[in-house]
């Protein structure tokens, strides 16, 4: 007997109950503590790397960097071109670079300056000299893609922590050339939207208007 | 009855299954043996305090440094001795925060493990940053873990030398 639209909605309201409870924790994404005062932000971009073209990191590092706008409607890095700076300090400008040197197991990390509550300055480094780092969604040997290590990065960026959701973008570890991460989780959703409301939709028209 | 509430749980659970996905990123899991492995000294104990000072690293970067006095309870590797001062990058000073992504904060009283190696300048900082250092409940527990002291312990020991 095929049951009915009516009676399995019903069972498909309980089982998402019965499913919210069992995964359990609602919210696993951490809140650094402070934000940026507005919804968006400038970034440069040092693309001088060890494994493809500047202008294929770069725009690798857009895709990543847009993943929070595009997925979650919520914050927006805006690129606002190269760069040839090559340390990181609380200077106001927020860079993303490629270094050359290893830093231990950790493939980026991301530098967070704040002032009182106020994000004041974000940079990003890739630890070019530990690991090899590949662009788009195919093509990954024993390395990292840049989309979604940036897709993490840029989620430090904007005010998250590490998220204790194993399927979430903010999770600290990762797979080689794993291309998952540059989706978000609805968990990372949630997290970038407590930080940021996304602005409400235009108003919806209640009623019609002939203009002639 | 039973045949209606399997098949609308798989018209429920089925879209879930696919979009299931792997982790996260922007660190590779270290085992602790390996990790005990690269270190000089791995210790274990309370930290006593955190005073950050600004300093410029091997890159040219100026970033805010704590560096953390650990009352070491036990040494697992390594020469032994009472306090061990441990740089971590990232700290305050005045209202000014620097966070650093791959790194623990810490504050006096709290119980960790630190697997450290020494710098250029001669100064103690975690071996592999961020997993060089591992924090510690009352109980000896890592937070958020099953893993014990006892069993980080055996692990250090076995296989660290």
């Amino acid at each position: 007997m095929r049951p009915s639209i009516r009676s399995c909605s019903a069972w498909i309201v309980v089982a998402l109950i019965v499913l919210t409870g069992f995964t359990g924790e609602p919210r696993a994404y951490v809140l650094s503590g402070p934000k940026w005062p507005q919804p968006q932000t400038r970034y440069y971009v040092n693309s001088a790397n060890l494994d493809m073209p500047g202008t294929v990191a770069d725009a690798a590092l857009r895709a990543g960097a847009e993943t929070w706008a595009l997925q979650a409607s919520a914050f927006r890095f805006l690129n606002a071109g190269p760069s040839s700076q090559t340390t990181n300090t609380n200077d106001g400008i927020n860079l993303v670079m490629f270094r050359s040197g290893s830093s231990g197991s950790a493939i980026a990390t991301t530098y967070w300056w704040y002032d009182g509550s106020r994000i004041i300055d974000a940079d990003i480094v890739f630890w070019d000299g530990a690991f090899r780092f590949f662009a788009g969604s195919s093509g990954c040997s024993g390395g990292f893609y840049i989309e979604d290590i940036a897709a993490h990065e840029f989620g430090h960026a904007l005010g998250l922590g590490h998220s204790t959701s194993p399927t979430a973008t903010m999770y600290p570890s990762a797979f080689t050339c794993d291309s998952s991460i540059r989706s978000l989780d609805s968990d990372d959703i949630s997290g970038v939207r407590a930080l940021y409301p996304p602005e409400l939709p235009p108003p919806t028209p209640t009623g019609f208007r002939i203009v002639r | 009855m039973a045949r209606q509430i399997l098949t609308c749980l798989l018209l429920v659970l089925g879209p879930l299954a696919v979009v299931g996905r792997a982790l996260g990123a922007d660190q590779v899991p270290v085992p602790i043996g390996e990790r005990a492995r690269g270190a000089e000294r791995v210790v274990a104990g309370r930290v006593s305090s955190v005073t950050a000072e600004w300093q410029t690293n091997d890159y040219g970067d100026r970033l805010i440094v704590s560096v953390v006095r650990v009352n070491v309870t036990e040494t697992m590797k390594g020469e032994s001795s009472p306090t061990v001062d441990v740089e971590v990058e990232g700290g305050t000073i005045g209202t000014l925060t620097l966070g650093v992504s791959d790194q623990l904060t810490f504050t006096p009283g709290e119980r960790a493990l630190f697997f450290v190696r020494r710098n250029r300048r001669g100064r103690f900082v975690p071996h592999l940053r961020g997993q060089g250092t591992i924090k510690l409940d009352a109980a000896g527990r890592v937070p958020g873990t099953s893993l014990t002291l006892d069993e980080i312990r055996r692990e250090v020991t076995g296989r660290a030398r």
